[in-house]
């Protein structure tokens, strides 16, 4: 097991890129079962239609999901300190690319207290 | 407009117990490629003593309930207008398949934006064990769409 000592992180280090696969209905169905998420506006797309969407569109907490992973992708850290993370959800994206968007991210989160 | 009352409002709590298969099923639904996450040899060779929680997993163990939105209804939210704006996590301690954690939620605040076409919900999240230790603190902001505007 890589551990990467806190000490040694500094502002402006990079995280690596972290690329994903297009976002289907059926990532949307199969997340909204695993997070316990059930809201069907993310599922159905009658009731997004009634709520006056065009199509179903991605839970914030897929999206917060893919960018954790960002974190759980890179060696283990050592920390004595409470880990924060402050992470804005992508709602841009959750509406401008509901479905069969690709997604890239390389910006580093926001984290305090390392 | 939420009525401000609101603010201080307990939601209630709520017990989990982590099941490593729930485990696997988040990991694959994100697209996980740590193994740790859903491998059981894995994440006892990283010294783990089971599958850990993934980060934003927490966030589900709030939902993990019989009616999860039913605090919507007593604010006079349509679940419909609701968008997730934002969502802070702290970690303290990490829970592993098989623990069992007590989720307690609260209404902490209630603001409104652009004279109340928007109602701002600030939820805190409490996860803890069973010997009430604080594993990780989140606060989630609900954004309300309100679309008859203020009231």
């Amino acid at each position: 097991m890589t551990y990467i000592d806190l000490s040694t992180l500094k502002v402006g280090d990079e995280i690596p890129p972290l690329s994903l696969k297009p976002i289907s209905r059926t990532t949307l169905a199969l997340f909204a079962g695993a997070s316990g998420d059930h809201n069907p506006i993310h599922i159905d797309l009658d009731v997004a239609k009634s709520a006056g969407m065009d199509d179903v569109f991605c839970q914030g907490m897929l999206g917060m999901a893919y960018m954790s992973r960002l974190l759980t992708n890179m060696p283990r850290l050592r920390k004595s300190k409470p880990l924060v993370l402050n992470l804005p959800i992508l709602r841009k994206f959750m509406h401008s690319s509901p479905v069969a968007g690709k997604l890239k991210k390389s910006k580093t989160p926001r984290t305090d207290n390392y | 407009m939420i009525d401000k009352r609101f603010i201080g409002m307990n939601i209630g709590s709520h017990e989990v117990q982590l099941e490593k298969g729930a485990l696997k099923f988040f990991a694959t639904a994100i697209g996980q490629e740590n193994p740790v996450y859903f491998d059981e040899k894995a994440a006892e060779e990283a010294g783990y003593p089971g599958l850990p929680a993934p980060p934003s997993y927490y966030f589900s163990l709030d939902l993990l309930q019989d009616e999860p939105f039913k605090y919507l209804d007593t604010l006079g939210v349509n679940l419909n207008h609701v968008l997730h704006g934002a969502q802070d996590f702290e970690y303290f301690k990490p829970a592993f398949a098989g623990d069992t954690v007590v989720i307690k939620a609260k209404i902490i605040d209630l603001f409104d934006k652009k004279n109340g076409a928007l109602d701002f919900i600030i939820k805190e999240v409490r996860v803890e064990n069973t010997e009430g230790e604080l594993l990780v603190k989140q606060i989630m902001t609900i954004i309300v769409r309100n679309p008859e505007g203020g009231a």
